[in-house]
């Protein structure tokens, strides 16, 4: 079985994983916020982070302020691996994306084929992960 | 539209009227986008003659066919307009991934007019344009003001999204010297632009974006910027490792660093391995293959050679701790840290010879005290605020001031006569922004390689490609890319013919602002005998 490594430390953020995700699965269009993998900037530096399965359910210590018309969530950097807030999804229609490892020339996805920097690599892991 | 976005975006900071118009598709067929673009509606809006300061300029920032799409280095977004540094028609480019958010939220142009009443800040959000009040940012430090404005969003996911250019003190202080920051990076060329955004009490734009950005053949795009990535030249991939300090030391060897404010040749007091030493990280803007900008640990930019030559040698100073600390401080308060170094240098020559008796201003290499003169720059409290132009007429000696048009001259040109041009000939100034080849040439060729690469960069601005890439990738490659987004096929003759368009346009603007010929000179001390000889063949070539 096939999984995406990412190694923070040689992300530079030139976001080219966005872009390509986007064409692949746009195909004549280009998106960052479409896409299935998002470079996230925390400080300063990048993690790129991939969209893993949707459901309906959050942890519980989530809690909801509502101050005025805003509400505030608390939801911060676990959002990105949160199977239920709305990062990954597109932004007109609001349904959920999630990364299907495609490519447009088999194998690979996108995303690792385009990384310049060696950020993304594709590894093999044990059937069981 | 493929390519395009195909709309103009106009505010009016004084009647907060916000307006949404079509863009002409010959006009986007003429000028192509971005610096294009941007000096076209710049010159057809604003009278030539006028201050810079006034609320009649205006600024235009306009993206290319190319930006935010995945073509090697399209990251580019010009702003163009008056500079009150130099009196002339300025374009800067930012990086990083302004350019890329504002092309998403679906503008190719937006101009700006008008003088507002209080410290504005303009948001875009897709079709949702608004003026909030941004007095809580007014005069804090460019670092401050970013993560103030981060936590001003309650959704923190949005504001890691949203991209912001704005100002520092500097700014809004109209200092001539002041300059744009985004993500803590400053803009290339922004020189004095910074002061036109605080004369229109405009603190900084933010910009987010959802819509697609369109191509023509998602297939052919994808297969040439595929290969392109695969087949990254050699070139590129040194100019990626050494950043612009790939020339530092064939610079060395032909004399063309300087230090102490040209009065001594550089004699490797730094070396390239002592710089390389704090480099930890590497940056790429949007899209960048390349990623020559270089950070510290914690994330913080490194000065590129020109920075590093003003703010260092040429003051005197040699440590590179110091020098970053130094270039660190000026982004803070938002100032062009290479006008900055080259005006504090230039004082510290005419401390040197008696001619300038100013306490705050040290003598050469006095690091402690240049830390303490910046910050009463940026208050407007030194007698160098209004940078080393303006310094050198009021002490009345304007033949110390090296430089051209009023923007000051970083390297030194007596052993490169080729850049010597390229500054005299620059339609802002003495930058070597708007053509640089490091390559020594013969006399013979050197007026038609500086018309060349001046045309080439212009194509490339209004493209929305960052000309870096020229080290590695020839603009014939751009042709196919450029046609499989926009569907349309132009050959290389017709790319350089609309730089040429776009280079004259400029200089037409310049003219009629009262930019003569004279002003087309290298100080004497720079002036080599062979430069009148040079220039009058470039006036031939352009047909001046």
């Amino acid at each position: 079985m096939e999984r995406i490594r990412i190694d923070h430390t040689k992300c530079t953020g030139c976001r080219y994983c966005e872009l390509a995700c986007s064409l692949n699965h746009l195909s004549t269009a280009f998106n960052p916020k479409k896409a299935r993998i998002r470079v996230l900037k925390e400080g300063k530096r990048f993690f790129p982070v991939i969209s893993g399965p949707h459901t309906e359910a959050a942890c519980n210590i989530k809690v909801d302020l509502v101050i005025g018309e805003k509400v505030y969530d608390f939801c911060d950097l676990c959002r990105a691996a949160c199977p239920y807030k709305g990062v990954f999804k597109d932004p007109v229609t609001e349904i959920p994306l999630q990364c299907d490892f495609c490519g447009i020339d088999a194998p690979g996805p996108a995303c690792v084929k385009w990384c310049p920097s060696g950020a993304l690599t594709l590894v093999e892991v044990p059937s069981y992960y | 539209m493929f390519g395009w976005q195909g709309k103009l975006l106009r505010i009016d900071l004084e009647t907060k009227k916000i307006s949404i118009e079509d863009l002409k598709t010959e006009d986007l067929l003429d000028f192509l986008g971005g610096r294009g673009l941007g000096v076209k509606f710049f010159v057809n809006e604003v009278n030539a003659d006028i201050d810079p300061f006034a609320p009649e300029n205006k600024i235009v920032i306009a993206v290319g066919p190319l930006t935010g799409t995945g073509a090697s280095s399209a990251s580019l977004c010009s702003i163009v307009t008056k500079s009150p540094l130099t009196n002339t028609i300025i374009s800067a480019q930012v990086k990083l991934y302004f350019g890329a958010e504002l092309k998403a939220a679906g503008y190719d142009v937006v101009i700006i007019e008008g003088k507002a009443l209080s410290p504005t800040l303009i948001s875009i959000k897709d079709d949702d344009v608004s003026l909030l009040p941004a007095d809580f940012l007014f005069d804090r430090p460019t670092d401050e003001a970013l993560s103030l404005f981060q936590i001003s969003f309650n959704d923190p996911w949005v504001a890691r999204e949203t991209r912001f250019l704005h100002i520092g003190p500097a700014g809004q202080k109209y200092l001539p010297l002041a300059n744009l920051i985004t993500d803590g990076l400053p803009v290339a060329n922004s020189v004095g632009i910074g002061a036109v955004f605080g004369s229109k009490n405009l603190i900084g734009i933010a910009v987010r974006g959802t819509k697609d950005i369109l191509l023509y053949d998602g297939e052919v795009f994808f297969k040439t910027v595929f290969k392109d990535l695969e087949n990254l030249s050699e070139n590129l991939k040194s100019f990626s490792d050494l950043s612009t300090y790939l020339v530092f030391e064939d610079f060395i060897e032909h004399n063309i660093l300087a230090c102490c404010y040209f009065i001594q040749p550089f004699a490797s007091e730094v070396t390239l391995s002592q710089i390389k030493e704090i480099w930890k990280r590497h940056r790429g803007c949007f899209s960048c293959p390349i990623a020559c900008l270089k950070t510290t640990q914690r994330g913080d930019f490194l000065p590129e050679i020109d920075a590093f030559m003003s703010l260092g040698p040429l003051c005197g100073i040699y440590d590179v701790k110091s020098i970053s600390k130094i270039y660190a401080l000026c982004i803070k308060l938002g100032l062009d840290p290479v006008e900055t170094g080259l005006t504090i240098s230039c004082a510290m020559a005419m401390k040197e010879k008696g001619l300038f008796d100013d306490e705050s201003v040290p003598f050469f290499g006095d690091k402690k005290t240049i830390l303490e003169l910046i910050p009463k720059i940026a208050k407007k409290e030194s007698p160098l605020a209004n940078g080393a132009f303006k310094l050198c007429q009021e002490l009345n000696n304007p033949d110390l001031f090296l430089g051209v048009k009023g923007r000051s001259i970083v390297f030194d040109v007596r052993n490169h006569h080729y850049l010597g041009l390229v500054y005299a000939t620059s339609n802002c100034g003495a930058t070597h922004l708007n053509g640089f080849v490091f390559t020594k040439e013969n006399y013979d060729e050197i007026p038609q390689k500086v018309k060349l690469m001046q045309d080439k960069i212009a194509v490339l601005e209004s493209l929305g490609i960052c000309p870096y890439i020229l080290k590695g990738i020839s603009l014939e490659n751009l042709l196919t890319i450029f046609q499989a987004t926009t569907g349309i096929t132009l050959t290389k003759e017709e790319f350089l013919k609309k730089g040429e368009e776009i280079y004259q346009i400029e200089h037409n603007f310049n003219e009629k602002a009262g930019i003569k010929r004279d002003a087309d000179m290298l100080p004497v001390k720079f002036s080599f005998p062979e430069f009148e000889k040079i220039l009058e063949s470039y006036y031939k070539l352009r047909g001046w």
